[in-house]
């Protein structure tokens, strides 16, 4: 998958390249998008994926994105961003 | 490692941090966990943000090494979910800044934690950092900064003319985040020290987002963290840098013969010996090789306010016969982080000092005089 992403704790979240925005990924969006494993339901998980990405263009990540948005699998998180960083080199 | 109550609570902390990091998948540690009271907790959070460590502090209240309230265990989830989202931010615009300065032709190595994240921790969810760090080559240094400013990336600052020359690194805006970019692996006296190693004879690649990127080889990647630990310890020291020094120590016997090679071993001496003080250890036994650069660099960056004629003997054993005002400046700017340090309040007027005493032209003795002035 060629977009920047981190995943910690069992939070995954990932760029949105179409949109230059982060989103959490949830559950079984985790699980298809990183690999992530989501212990318990994931043929659950996995059969509600892919009915969300059912006929999907594989390579149109900002229609996927936005329909495991829609169906609340990715959640936006840059909202949440920290307080810009400040470098050590140009500090008057 | 010890959890040694009488150690300050930071150290402890770093020291499990680190404890967690280094031990083995199969090894179940024994170590006791450190119970925080709600106001020790905001503490530990208040420094971890600063230190740039928060995903670590989160790693180990996961992994029951650091025990705080509920509610504050699910602040600290927040908080890492929001500096995870920065990060995938920051390094989609490093990405996209380091395709622009190898279609320029431009060699790139990623320094520090754009580069320790991904080689060296086994997550790099773990490594925080706040801005991205490219090292170019002097003589490409202009042309570098001129392709970022095409493809719409400015300088934060303007510097006029071929000052950037005086600073190891410029700060370059990659669409709101900071990218430094280095024409030296280092600040001060250590910057012109490590010129002389050849940091782009080799490199090791990685991947990230599907983009192949060269990093720096783990012995240069040890001094880099290891000197950043040194040469920022007044100013703008991370913790972060000091847990990069544990997870690269493997590497520390080729990282000597390089760093004394280039006369950089009170560096590394120094380096190591604060990154295990930081987390409660004893030093390590000092391997710089027995020479005067080495003696009078160690006095400098090992006091809190080095003299005036420790100042000159280190300039003296350091500098060439015709010094040039750079690295008299590299020399002498210890002093003036000592004051920042023990009074942010005065930095604007150490700088304008500085500016009136132009240290831009080879007139130490005017630079010497006028820091014996401030300082009486």
């Amino acid at each position: 998958m060629n977009v920047t992403q981190r995943t910690l704790g069992g939070r995954s979240i990932v760029l949105n390249r179409a949109t230059s925005e982060t989103v959490e990924l949830t559950g079984g969006a985790a699980l298809i998008w990183i690999g992530v494993q989501v212990p318990g339901t994931i043929d659950e998980l996995i059969g509600d994926i892919v009915e969300v990405l059912e006929g999907a263009d594989r390579d149109n990540l900002a229609e996927n994105f936005q329909r495991l948005v829609q169906k609340g699998f990715i959640v936006p998180v840059s909202s949440a961003l920290p307080v810009p960083p400040t470098s050590a080199i140009d500090r008057p | 490692m010890t959890n040694d109550d009488s150690q300050p609570l930071e150290t402890r902390v770093l020291a499990a941090m680190i404890d967690l990091l280094t031990s083995k998948p199969d090894n179940d540690s024994t170590a006791e966990a450190i119970d925080l009271s709600d106001a020790d907790s905001q503490q530990i959070i208040d420094w971890s943000r600063r230190h740039r460590v928060v995903p670590l502090l989160a790693d180990a209240v996961d992994a029951g090494r650091i025990k705080v309230a509920a509610p504050i265990a699910e602040q600290l989830a927040a908080t890492v979910g929001g500096i995870m989202s920065a990060t995938v931010e920051l390094e989609d615009r490093a990405l996209s800044a380091i395709a622009v300065l190898e279609g320029a032709g431009i060699d790139v190595r990623v320094l520090k934690g754009l580069a320790t994240a991904h080689l060296d921790y086994p997550n790099p969810a773990l490594r925080q950092f706040g801005d991205a760090d490219l090292l170019v080559r002097p003589a490409q240094f202009e042309h570098a900064v001129a392709a970022l400013a095409d493809a719409g990336h400015p300088r934060k600052l303007a510097i006029r003319g071929n000052r950037w020359q005086t600073q190891h690194a410029v700060t370059i805006d990659i669409d709101g985040f900071e990218l430094d970019l280095h024409h030296r692996l280092l600040h001060q006296v250590a910057g012109h020290q490590a010129a002389a190693l050849d940091l782009f004879a080799e490199s090791e690649p990685y991947h990230v987002a599907g983009q192949r990127l060269l990093a720096l080889p783990s012995p240069l990647r040890l001094l880099q963290a290891a000197g950043q630990n040194v040469l920022s310890a007044r100013i703008d020291a991370k913790s972060s840098s000091d847990v990069d020094v544990h997870l690269l120590m493997d590497a520390a016997s080729e990282a000597y013969d390089m760093a004394n090679a280039a006369g950089l071993g009170w560096m590394l001496d120094l380096g190591l010996a604060s990154a295990a003080r930081a987390a409660g250890l004893r030093p390590p036994t000092p391997r710089s090789a027995n020479t005067v650069t080495n003696r009078y660099l160690h006095r400098v960056y090992s006091s809190a306010a080095p003299s005036a004629s420790v100042l000159a003997a280190a300039e003296a054993a350091v500098a060439p016969p015709a010094v040039t005002a750079r690295t008299l400046w590299s020399i002498i700017s210890p002093g003036a982080e000592y004051l920042t340090a023990r009074d942010r309040s005065q930095w604007d007027q150490i700088r304008h000092q500085i500016d009136r005493l132009n240290v831009f032209r080879p007139t130490g003795r005017r630079i010497r005089a006028g820091l014996r002035r401030r300082d009486s």
